[in-house]
């Protein structure tokens, strides 16, 4: 875990690898061939510039500040992060099939409990009651369509 | 010049107009505070509006309050809860998002409202005497300039690489712009590294990006951060809204020199208010004594005023060729040639001799607008700033509310959405790396304008010959090399000195 910034770095080094191969292998037209700034002119010059720079992050000794930062990550909460971003997710895949109003609510109201909302009436208006306001606002003031109800009962995903 | 003023006074203040431009302000920053609706999207929304008022001054003055509305707009939910909506306060949340989490959200709203103010007038001062002057400028400006442009703007990633992170920072950097080259580019028809996504043909979507580096890594962070998030919380108090003395003094040396400085990038076709903000920011930070320098990107006033003040001198400089010329220097001034076309009145330069009064009611609606604004959102910077105290359990989950809803707006697309969570974790993972993520964002947002440039100048000049045969283009990449390796031999040679 110290070492994370080293794990990133070699990240970044692969993420270089595959960037440049791809650019390298980026099919060129027959007009395109001879041209002075190819489509994959930048692409080549920045996979080496991302080689470089991670491959010298890799080499040069860690900085001791990131170690000192991973003592504290001991007490972080973990699990609560991890389902905010199911949350996430779930609100993604929802927000078509189920509608805006139904999966924002559901997503307000799932969320603040995982963050220690009990009052669960306070947070169910919270939820129902900004979608409502934000839904009129986007869909109905400034005319960019957001599907409001679910599929079945009238909204068209 | 005293005449035209006049009669763009007689044809801007009336009762109807000062309404228009109180409503223009008020929408604009509250739709502006939405990420992902910028102030093209909102005047975009606007104009059927305008069009149906019917008075081309009337349309302007309601145009403009909103247009300097939602760039306020913006640089308050980037101050706030780190969600910049639109590029050009991305530089804005850099400091202002530090000194709200400092407990003076009050304050940083204060100088972003003044400077917002200050660099707006100024800069309409400078297109009422330079406006005929500079058009003819901007014309000697050509791809060749433009990159060497581009990269002075990327010298401002020079703020986020002390501590030895300058490697980090450069890496962060070119990752931005490997970023920026996904889907098709405008010299290039065929799609680059969608690996067969089609929603990636079109490139990555600024907004998604954004959010997913900033607003919700951040959220993620205070969840994981119970103490950091009880300690921001204590911090919420928002009394502390005025500046004092030796603050004043110390941002109004900031505020000339941006207001200048934004107005002048602001006049070059297609630079505009990102750049001049990142260049401001980049600069100021060179200009600041070596303490100060320090504070840079952990909550430094004069971090925040400079982008302020330059991104809205720009944005009045990005009016000079759209009205000179005829050409829209932005996205924005884009739409606003449109709806000037739609109200029967065209840009270019006869437009001073045939309708006078339309040229300078729209700078009169400059200042109108600007003091609108002030008048406006001073007294409601208390209100706005409570924002902050909304309990954790319902703030952090908004915080991610609104920045999913910001992606998926902009492109009604929800495959948006997960990729801005994706993103979102490898930013978060980023942070614990100590990786700074704003030279990220930046070479994402010049990337593309690099890539162009580049191209653009290559194939006239044959090959890469421009960037010494052209002194303007060698003079500005001798200056941004020098900004950028300056600060870093300083900055070692302080560390070898300890």
């Amino acid at each position: 875990m110290a070492r994370i910034d080293r794990y990133i770095a070699f990240g970044l080094l692969a993420f270089s690898v595959g960037y440049g191969y791809l650019a390298w292998v980026h099919p060129l037209l027959p007009f395109e061939v001879r041209m002075p700034f190819k489509p994959n002119t930048m692409p080549l010059g920045l996979a080496a510039f991302g080689i470089l720079f991670s491959s010298l992050l890799l080499l040069l000794p860690s900085s001791n500040e990131i170690e000192k930062d991973a003592e504290g990550w001991r007490g972080f909460a973990w699990k609560n992060t991890a389902l905010l971003i199911v949350l996430a997710i779930g609100y993604a895949l929802l927000l078509r099939p189920i509608g805006f109003i139904a999966s924002t609510t559901l997503f307000i109201v799932l969320s603040s409990r995982v963050l220690g909302e009990t009052n669960i009436v306070r947070s169910i208006s919270t939820g129902l009651i900004s979608s409502g306001i934000i839904w009129y606002l986007v869909d109905d003031v400034l005319g960019i369509y957001l599907v409001a109800l679910p599929a079945i009962i009238g909204g068209t995903p | 010049m005293i005449e035209g003023l006049l009669m763009g006074l007689g044809a801007a203040i009336s009762p109807f107009n000062l309404i228009m431009v109180f409503i223009g302000c008020f929408l604009g920053t509250f739709i502006g505070m939405l990420p992902g609706l910028g102030p093209m999207s909102i005047i975009a929304i606007m104009i059927p509006i305008a069009i149906q008022i019917g008075d081309p001054a009337s349309a302007l003055i309601l145009l403009s309050g909103v247009y300097y509305g939602a760039i306020f707009g913006g640089s308050t939910s980037s101050i706030l809860i780190n969600a910049p909506g639109v590029a050009g306060t991305v530089a804005s949340s850099f400091d202002g998002y530090p000194m709200a989490r400092a407990g003076q959200a009050g304050k940083a709203l204060t100088i972003a409202a003044i400077c917002s103010f200050a660099g707006g007038t100024i800069g309409a001062i400078l297109l009422m005497i330079f406006a005929p002057v500079l058009s003819t400028v901007a014309k000697l400006f050509w791809s060749a300039e433009y990159f060497a442009l581009m990269v002075l703007g990327l010298t401002a990633i020079a703020a986020f690489a002390g501590k030895g992170k300058i490697i980090k920072a450069l890496c962060m950097t070119v990752f931005g712009v490997m970023l920026a080259t996904v889907g098709e580019s405008a010299l290039h028809n065929a799609a680059r590294f969608t690996m067969g996504i089609m929603d990636l043909q079109s490139g990555i979507y600024f907004v998604t990006l954004v959010m997913g580096l900033f607003a919700l890594p951040e959220a993620l962070f205070l969840v994981l951060d119970e103490k950091r998030s009880k300690a921001m919380a204590n911090n919420n108090k928002i009394e502390n809204l005025r500046i004092s003395k030796e603050e004043a003094k110390e941002i109004a040396p900031v505020v000339a020199r941006q207001s200048l400085l934004g107005f002048f990038v602001g006049v070059l076709p297609g630079a505009g208010a990102t750049m001049a903000s990142f260049l401001g920011y980049g600069i100021e930070r060179n200009l600041a004594p070596a303490g100060e320098r320090e504070k840079f990107g952990k909550g430094s006033i004069r971090g925040l005023a400079a982008p302020e003040t330059a991104n809205n001198a720009a944005c009045t400089g990005s009016f000079v060729p759209m009205l000179t010329l005829g050409i829209p220097g932005s996205g924005t001034t884009a739409i606003l040639l449109g709806a000037l076309v739609a109200l029967s009145i065209t840009p270019g330069p006869r437009l001073m001799e045939d309708q006078p009064e339309v040229f300078w009611a729209v700078i009169i609606s400059m200042y109108l607008g600007n003091i609108v604004l002030l008048i406006l959102n001073l007294p409601l910077i208390p209100y706005i700033a409570k924002l902050l105290t909304v309990p954790r359990h319902y703030l952090i989950p908004f915080v991610i509310f609104f920045s999913l809803i910001g992606a998926y707006i902009g492109q009604n697309n929800a495959t948006e959405l997960l990729i801005m969570i994706g993103l979102g974790c490898m930013a978060t993972i980023l942070r614990f790396g100590g990786f700074p993520l704003p030279p990220l964002i930046i070479g994402f947002i010049l990337g593309g304008m690099l890539e162009d440039n580049l191209g653009r100048a290559m194939r006239k000049a044959g090959g890469l010959e421009f960037m010494w045969e052209r002194p303007m283009t060698l003079g500005i990449l001798v200056l941004a090399l020098a900004l950028l390796v300056y600060p870093i031999v300083r900055d070692r040679k302080k560390v070898i000195s300890e």
